[in-house]
Parts: structure tokens; sequence; C-alpha cells
């Protein structure tokens, strides 16, 4: 097979898989291989509600394709807050910037005011970090039995595996679940305004 | 006339009794077991003692506002402990009706938030592909959001038990218990009400009641509601002619 061909066949899988995916909008996909199943790599993929609405983005570096599932690798998913409409109205993470990394549970106030107050996490609702997770395209439904980080400006929680119901923004955490809550999360986004260029959400 | 001296001495018990439930001067306080920190001007060591809140499980409902722990809910922290099956925590939208505390149905509030942004949805949806209106409305998404959601109120489930632990400097302090089947925080007014069954204890000495209180603007401060039933310890319980 020529390097034309080779092109070609790699581009058809690439409209597959989104093909396959719906509603959900490939924006990125840097690397594409063949074979039985389709990867992606450092991939975003919005998911919308039946208003057309923004229900999250789900980043990651790898993605792999194998039927009605998505083995997902380092997965990191942004619940989004609001009634967004096209994914032009959210400062997303480009390709040139570092993905954003859990702070540890009982940061102090200034990690938490430098990841709020990033740009790229301003129409944050939560964001959920785990190792790897699996998405069922059936049911709309993510699982992972890893370690998970749940952030959200309220309370950050840690546990043992999730699912998430994402048409509902509901999460289960397992089990080992520890939580910190905040009762004036208003605060973290009025005090001290983060720089907004040397702040690429990525933190310690 | 010794029953009227045991009657004297069971009243000065109780009387010890409420006054050991007075606050001690060192506890954190239950509201700060919960607020974890407050960004507002808190010292770097508030900051770095974060409560931690372990639990079985957690059920994160974003549309409802509703987080719920389950299955041996543990807070704690130096001064103060809280175990229950279930801790559901509400949050709303931070608004004028919260800080007058008259917003009581978190999720019904963020129905009508949704509403209302729905309402607003067809200028959003105008802006695709037009890069200029779409910063401009960018900025104002941004905007909206700021709006942030905080916590309004706890509710504690299920052997609910709370704990002050006594001021380690008092060689002769004693921790308080309260235990009920619920327990509701508010984080508005910062009064915790135990409800079912609740009964404090400290040592031998035990109080029922059709509610607790624990009053965290003043430092914690424990006050039972419509009293009924109390002892003063083994001595009293067992002597001849106590009636029991």
């Amino acid at each position: 097979m020529g390097f034309r061909a080779r092109k070609i066949h790699a581009l058809s899988l690439l409209f597959l898989l989104a093909a396959v995916l719906g509603s959900g909008v490939l924006l990125t996909a840097q690397d594409i291989s063949s074979g039985s199943y389709t990867v992606l790599k450092r991939y975003i993929y919005p998911r919308y509600n039946g208003d057309n609405e923004i229900q999250y983005l789900v980043y990651g570096s790898t993605a792999v394709n194998k039927g009605s599932l998505i083995y997902l690798t380092t997965p990191m998913i942004d619940i989004v807050d609001g009634s967004y409409t096209s994914i032009r109205l959210i400062d997303t993470i480009d390709a040139k910037d570092p993905y954003p990394t859990p702070y540890k549970l009982g940061s102090d106030g200034a990690v938490l005011r430098r990841f709020w107050n990033s740009t790229h996490h301003k129409h944050s609702q939560a964001w959920i970090f785990a190792e790897k997770a699996t998405f069922d395209k059936s049911t709309n439904i993510l699982t992972s039995d890893e370690p998970a980080y749940f952030r959200s400006r309220q309370l950050d929680a840690d546990g043992i595996g999730f699912d998430a119901f994402n048409d509902r923004k509901f999460i289960h955490i397992r089990s080992n679940v520890r939580v910190v809550l905040r009762l004036r999360g208003k605060a973290l986004e009025l005090e001290e305004p983060a720089p907004s260029t040397s702040n690429k959400g990525v933190q310690q | 006339m010794t029953s009227h001296f045991r009657t004297i001495l069971a009243a000065a018990g109780v009387c010890a009794s409420l006054a050991a439930f007075q606050p001690a001067a060192h506890a954190q306080g239950f509201g700060g077991m919960f607020s974890g920190f407050n960004m507002n001007g808190v010292t770097q060591d508030e900051e770095e003692t974060s409560t931690v809140i372990t639990a079985s499980a957690a059920d994160i409902d974003l549309e409802q506002n509703i987080i719920t722990l389950i299955g041996d809910v543990v807070v704690d922290d130096q001064a103060n402990k809280i175990t229950c099956n279930k801790m559901t925590i509400y949050l709303e939208e931070d608004s004028a009706d919260t800080l007058v505390g008259t917003a009581d149905k978190p999720a019904e509030k963020a129905a009508e938030k949704k509403q209302e942004k729905k309402e607003e949805k067809p200028s959003a949806v105008k802006a695709d592909g037009k890069n200029d209106q779409a910063g401009a409305k960018k900025d104002e998404k941004k905007d909206e959001n700021n709006a942030s959601k905080n916590i309004s109120k706890i509710i504690c489930t299920g052997d609910v038990v709370y704990t002050k632990r006594a001021d380690p400097n008092d060689p002769n302090g004693q921790d308080q218990i309260a235990m009920s089947e619920q327990a509701d925080y508010d984080a508005i007014k910062e009064v915790i009400v135990m409800t079912g069954n609740p009964v404090m204890m400290q040592g031998a000495n035990k109080m029922y009641g059709d509610r607790i209180e624990i009053l965290i603007k003043e430092g914690n401060r424990m006050r039972v509601i419509n009293p009924k039933v109390y002892y003063t310890g083994e001595s009293f319980l067992s002597s001849p002619g106590s009636g029991r």
C-alpha cells in the first residue's frame, strides 16, 4: 500500500469515527493509526445535550475506539457550566497548552485560585481526572476503576473508581472517598485574579 | 430531709452539667470543620488544616446541585468530630436570597436558573461562526458563570454522633457528645439542629430533649430545646430512695 493509499485509509477512519460518535465533534486529532480500531491522540470531545448546549468536554492523551466503547488514557472531563451552544465560546486547551493536573486535596488558596482563575477553567463547573476510563457511546456513561480526582469550586473529592452519567451531570465515586468542602467558593474567583498568559492550567 | 438533700444535690449536678456544656475556648467549631478554609483573609496555617471528610462512596449531582456522601461518613479535626451514615450537601447560586436566608430549595433554584439561561440561548446560537461576536459572547458568558454556587446546607442522617473534644489543656475536661438520627447544618444561619431522639452527654451526664441546637456563631454552644429527662451520674442513679 502506497503512502497516498495509507493516507486516504487513515482519513476515512477518522471520518468513520466522527460519524460513530454521533453528535460529538472531534476538533483535534494529531495522529491516527489504522488497524482493527482507531486511535486518537490529544483529542477534544465535546458532548452536547438535547438543547444543543455543551454538557462537557473530554480531553486526553489517547482514545482508542473499539465498537461502542472508547478507551481513554489520562482523560480529563471538563463539565461545563452555563448554556454554551458553541465550543468557540469556550477557551479550550489547545494543542500547544499543557494539560492541567489535579491539585492536591486541601491545597492552599493560591493553588486553588491559580487553577480556577485560569482562562481554561472559567467556564467550568467541575473537572474530573483519572488515569484511565472507558466511555460507552451507547449509554453515554464514562466509567473507571482507577483513582479519580473530582475538582470544583465548592468541594474537591478523591476516590477510587467512578461512573459519570454525563447526560445528567451525575458522578458516582465508588469507594475510598475523601472530600474537602469550601463554604465560600465565590471567594476563589474574587481574590487575586491570575495572570492570563503565565497560567496555562498546570498545577504542581 | 435526706430526700430534699438529694434533690438539691441533683439540681447542683444538673447545673454543673449545663455549665460543662458551654463551649471550650479552643474549639474550632462545627462550621470550621465543614468550611475547610475561608479564602477571605485566613492565614496560611488555617488553609493548610483543611478538614477532610471520608466516606465509602459519593454521588455528585451537578444538575441538582446535591452531593451525597454515603457510608461511614467521618468529619474529623482536632477539636470536633462527626460521624453519620449519610451526608447530603446542598449547593445554591450565590444571590441576594442567599444572604437573607430565604432560599431553601436549591434544586428548584437551579431549575429556575436553567430556564433563565435557556431563554437567553438564541443570541448565543447566532454567535456561531462569527468570531467577533463569539468573542464578545464569550466574555458575557464568563461574567454570567462567575455567579458561583455556595454550600447552603448539609444534612447528616443515620446514627449521627457529634463529638466536641475536651480542651487538652484542661485536666478535668471531658468530651461532649451529642447523638441523634439527623443533623441539619444551615450554612446561612450557622446553626446545627439535631433531631430524632437527640441526647447530649458528657461523662455520666445525659440530657434528652426535642432537639439539640449547636450555635456556631457562639463558639459551638450547645443547647437542648425542651429538655425532658436528665441524669446526673451513676452515684445519683444508684443511690437508694432516688425513685429509680
